[in-house]
């Protein structure tokens, strides 16, 4: 435990405490509570609990908003891509790390150096390929998007842990008889769980929330993802802030149920994953 | 006398080898195993971008089959352009507020989170909740809270702020400070955490030797914490930059760029260049000058925060 | 079972050799050490063995048969890893099992088999733990039935008992020893520890330097060391070397030693008058005498059964060895004399041994 408030006393530390708790809490307090209001008490009295609550603003965000099958286009969009960028990015780190030669040394870097690269330069024409391979309004547009652009981060975090991994667990396998491909599906892969639960949770919550790209390719169509939903749903209905923020609380809750549970490993990824 | 030299035998074939011998894999990991990765990002990444950067030198409007090449007009008139001036000014000032603001609060928090305070696991879980919500959501969120008759203005026509409450949304210089606000907010979060791993890393046993020495507490943590943080600090700052710099979301929600260009970004000028106006060449060119303007910049961030924290160690 | 035999076998980096022209035939079912300092090469040429490193000249033959371009799989042998390398994430017994679980060996046979060795070693209690639930000593023995599930050709190890405490070493060595005095699987084996050389191997190989300095049998070693190398490195406490230059006294070849003191050796050495020596003489093999070199005790150790004690010839510290309890006191000067029989003779330049 660090010192270095100690000098502020326990109460201002509680105080501290409480008003940062008021910094965050009030504002989803408020995302929960108005979304059960009429416009009229909206005005008169935001604050306080709803008097008579409108649960039928529920009822009509999720139809208007089409939140159902937004969800499942999210759903879809984070596990496809997830599958892909888990095989794909430990694969090729596993090679260009333990190839160490300078050719791999030299593909390792460009991957890396991806990183940098903002996805506004590649935009445009990248959507032109997708629009000739009739890939717009389709998810699988968002999966191979989402495969190509998270692959330097991936690669990153993935090489990082195998460098640090001892050889002799795959020269072990070596000899007992394993195949280059069987030494790493049965040994490396499996021991590569914690740093694919980053992988996992960076890239799952950044995908999930993205709005950009999935505005440019399925604004509009059946299978836009919920931020896209969330968009269009507002820019519909902007006059009725109750059905407005009972939409937003809808499509709010698959993240925060998730959190909930798996809040450890997701701090822990962040505070982690990012280190590197 | 020493018996060193009779005792060893005639010098060895070698004088000296690596202790560790260099270990190359036993033809284990096969080059085709990498191919899936490189191909996606190639074909995503590398190839569209590479794409981008010759568009920049076309008048191209993305629909017409004709272009034509203009050499380095399009930077050119970027370079003239009040908009994109304007815009790269905004984008400065997103960033920096942006990163100043985040790391003292973060920084603060992750203090404030390391004492032994009772509810210290589930106020991280609350503070850290605002990360992982779409920004879609939590920028609608605040813009209603930010409106004109607003929770907000609400509140504080309440406490006595009078009538001319503050047009957050609607007035230029407030319309910046309002993106800043909601941003901060929700990202805080990621300072915290870091900072908080960064503390809980420093061994104890400093700060009970400075407690002998008589130390206070902010010679504490000027002395111990913040230098043995430098890390965490260079990872925080490049980051909380970077994102700063590529701000889009808010902004397009919140604002629209607006009132006017307001709080126009790079990112958002791209944005509509492309798509709204039409002008594909001439959007990538200023998305090409952005490039290059991110990179060096979290590049240098990096390169001086790197020696900062060499030198503190 | 089958023969190993190492040809001119030799290992480069680069520009940098790690071991050259390294030849040794070794039996079948039989147990030989490798044994040096840090960085001799005896790690890397184990290595080269198992196919995990390849071979830079020379031919390396199982069975006869040329093995140099052999993945380490068609070889057909076993190796016990230095942290033993036990997949983290399996169970003991699937850890037994996985290389017959790889060569496509059905289920139940495959259950049997790792019973059987599990049994062996001890291990029936543990097959469904993972290795972190094991201790250093268990997981050893799971290193080991891994190998041994396998019934390979030839078992390596390389430096197994190195992480373990003194305690355990002793036991694991024993029963690694008696393991494959049962099998009689033909085993090669990596360490740098000269007691567990001496007391495990059916023969030696010393390696220094990537060289080898000298093979033979453990006693061989002991009593007629090649070299000063290895002279100094079997035996513990190790031998005492006092350098000097050959004479004659009144027909008596005698060295000279450096501290003044004269030592009497065999007529026949082939030494020219004013050559360079250094004698070696094992400290049990130092006698108390009334007619010896006069020596300062510096310090006695106490054993049980024997006592050591450390003195100065000069500057020059010797040790010695004595069955009977010692009534001198610290600072006390002592005569001893070194046992001619048992006296070593080493060229100081070449440091090969001069015999008669």
């Amino acid at each position: 435990m660090s010192t270095d408030l100690h000098r502020l006393g326990p109460w201002t530390r509680e105080l501290a405490a409480v008003l940062s708790t008021g910094l965050v809490a009030v504002p989803l307090y408020l995302l929960f509570v108005l979304s059960l209001k009429d416009q009229a008490e909206m005005t008169r009295q935001p604050l306080a609990l709803p008097t008579a609550p409108v649960w039928s603003n529920y009822s009509r965000a999720y139809a208007e908003a089409l939140l159902g099958d937004a969800f499942m286009s999210s759903v879809a969009v984070v596990l496809l891509s997830l599958i892909f960028i888990v095989l794909a990015g430990s694969l090729g780190a596993y090679v260009l790390v333990r190839r160490g030669s300078r050719l791999s040394n030299a593909i390792f870097f460009v991957v890396v150096a991806g990183m940098v690269i903002p996805f506004q330069l590649g935009m445009i024409p990248l959507y032109q390929a997708m629009a000739k391979a009739e890939l717009v309004g389709s998810i699988w547009s968002l999966v191979v998007f989402y495969s190509g652009v998270q692959m330097p981060f991936t690669v990153f975090l993935y090489a990082g842990f195998i460098r640090a991994m001892p050889l002799a667990f795959e020269e072990a396998a070596r000899m007992d008889g394993a195949s280059g491909w069987q030494v790493f599906r049965l040994v490396v892969f499996p021991m590569l769980r914690p740093i694919t639960i980053t992988v996992v949770v960076l890239n799952g919550v950044f995908i999930w929330n993205d709005f950009l790209t999935p505005l440019l390719y399925l604004s509009g169509s059946e299978s836009q993802t919920i931020p896209v939903a969330v968009y269009a749903f507002v820019g519909q209905y902007a006059t009725d802030w109750g059905l407005v923020f009972a939409g937003l609380v809808l499509a709010a809750i698959p993240v925060l149920t998730a959190y909930l549970f798996l809040q450890r490993h997701l701090i822990a990824g962040f505070a982690g994953g990012i280190k590197g | 006398m020493t018996m060193s030299s009779p005792v060893t035998a005639e010098a060895p074939v070698p004088t000296r080898w690596p202790a560790r011998s260099p270990r190359k894999p036993s033809g284990g990991a096969s080059w085709w195993f990498v191919l899936p990765a490189l191909l996606a990002y190639a074909a995503v990444v590398l190839l569209p971008s590479a794409g981008g950067a010759v568009f920049a030198f076309t008048d191209w409007n993305g629909l017409a089959p004709e272009l034509a090449f203009i050499g380095g007009a399009n930077f050119e008139r970027a370079f003239r352009d009040p908009q994109v001036r304007s815009a790269l000014a905004v984008t400065a000032v997103f960033a920096l507020a942006i990163t100043v603001l985040q790391n003292i609060i973060g920084l603060a928090l992750a203090l404030l989170l390391n004492t032994s305070i009772r509810s210290r696991n589930w106020l991280r879980t609350l503070l850290f909740a605002p990360v992982v919500v779409t920004p879609v959501i939590v920028a609608y969120l605040w813009k209603y809270l930010l409106s004109s008759n607003g929770a907000v203005n609400q509140v504080a026509t309440a406490l006595g702020a009078g009538e001319g409450a503050v047009n957050w949304l609607g007035d230029p210089r407030m319309a910046v400070v309002s993106v800043v606000i909601v941003t901060v907010w929700q990202t805080m979060g990621v300072a915290m955490v870091i900072y908080l791993a960064g503390l809980q890393n420093i061994p104890e046993e400093l700060y009970e030797a400075a407690d002998m020495d008589g130390a206070s507490s902010w010679t504490k943590f000027r002395l111990i914490s913040f230098p043995l943080l430098a890390p965490a600090v260079t990872i925080n700052v490049v980051l909380s930059t970077v994102n700063g710099l590529k701000l889009f979301d808010q902004v397009f929600v919140l604002t629209s760029g607006g009132p006017g260009y307001a709080t126009e970004t790079l990112s958002t000028l791209v944005y509509k260049t492309s798509f709204i106006v039409g002008e594909f060449g001439y959007a990538t060119a200023i998305a090409l000058a952005m490039t290059v303007f991110v990179a060096a910049v979290s590049m240098g961030l990096m390169a001086w925060l790197k020696g900062r924290e060499a030198h503190v160690h | 079972m089958a023969e190993l035999t190492l040809q001119g076998l030799g290992k480069r980096f680069g520009a940098v050799d790690v071991f050259r022209n390294i030849s040794l035939e070794v039996e079948d079912g039989e147990f030989v050490v490798l044994v040096g300092p840090s960085g001799c090469g005896k790690s890397t040429l184990l290595r080269t063995i198992a196919g995990l490193e390849e071979i830079s000249e020379g031919h390396l033959l199982i069975d006869g048969k040329r093995a140099n371009e052999l993945p380490p799989k068609t070889r057909d042998i076993a190796m016990v890893f230095q942290n033993y390398a036990l997949y983290p994430h399996l169970t003991v017994e699937d850890n037994m099992g996985f290389s017959l679980r790889l060569a496509g060996v059905p289920t139940p046979q495959i259950r049997s088999k790792v019973q059987d060795v599990a049994r062996s070693l001890r291990l029936e209690t543990l097959l469904h733990r993972r290795p972190k639930e094991l201790s250093g000593g268990q997981r050893q023995r799971v290193a080991m039935g891994r190998a041994l599930v396998r019934a390979p050709k030839v078992f390596l190890f390389d430096e197994p008992l190195s992480n373990l405490d003194a305690k355990l070493r002793t036991q694991m060595r024993g029963e690694i020893k008696e393991m494959q005095a049962r099998v009689r699987t033909t085993t090669v084996y990596v360490t740098h520890d000269q007691v567990e050389a001496m007391t495990m191997a059916d023969r030696i190989v010393v390696m220094n330097g990537g060289r080898v300095e000298q093979i033979g049998a453990p006693m061989d070693l002991y009593e007629r060391p090649d070299n000063l190398f290895v002279a100094a490195f079997i035996g513990s406490p190790a031998m005492n070397l006092i350098p000097g230059q050959v004479s004659t006294e009144g027909g008596q070849r005698v060295v000279l030693t450096d501290a003044g003191a004269k030592l009497k050796c065999h007529s026949e050495v082939p030494a020219l008058e004013g050559t360079r020596v250094v004698c070696g003489i094992r400290p049990e093999h130092l006698d108390i005498a009334e007619d010896g070199i006069p020596v300062t005790l510096r310090a006695i150790e106490p054993m049980g059964s024997e006592t050591h004690l450390s003195a100065w010839l000069g500057e020059l510290p010797l040790t010695l060895i004595v069955r009977e309890r010692c009534v001198a006191k610290v600072g006390d000067v002592l005569r001893v004399a070194p046992r001619t029989a048992h006296l070593h003779l080493f060229d100081e330049a070449s440091g090969a041994a001069l015999r008669h």
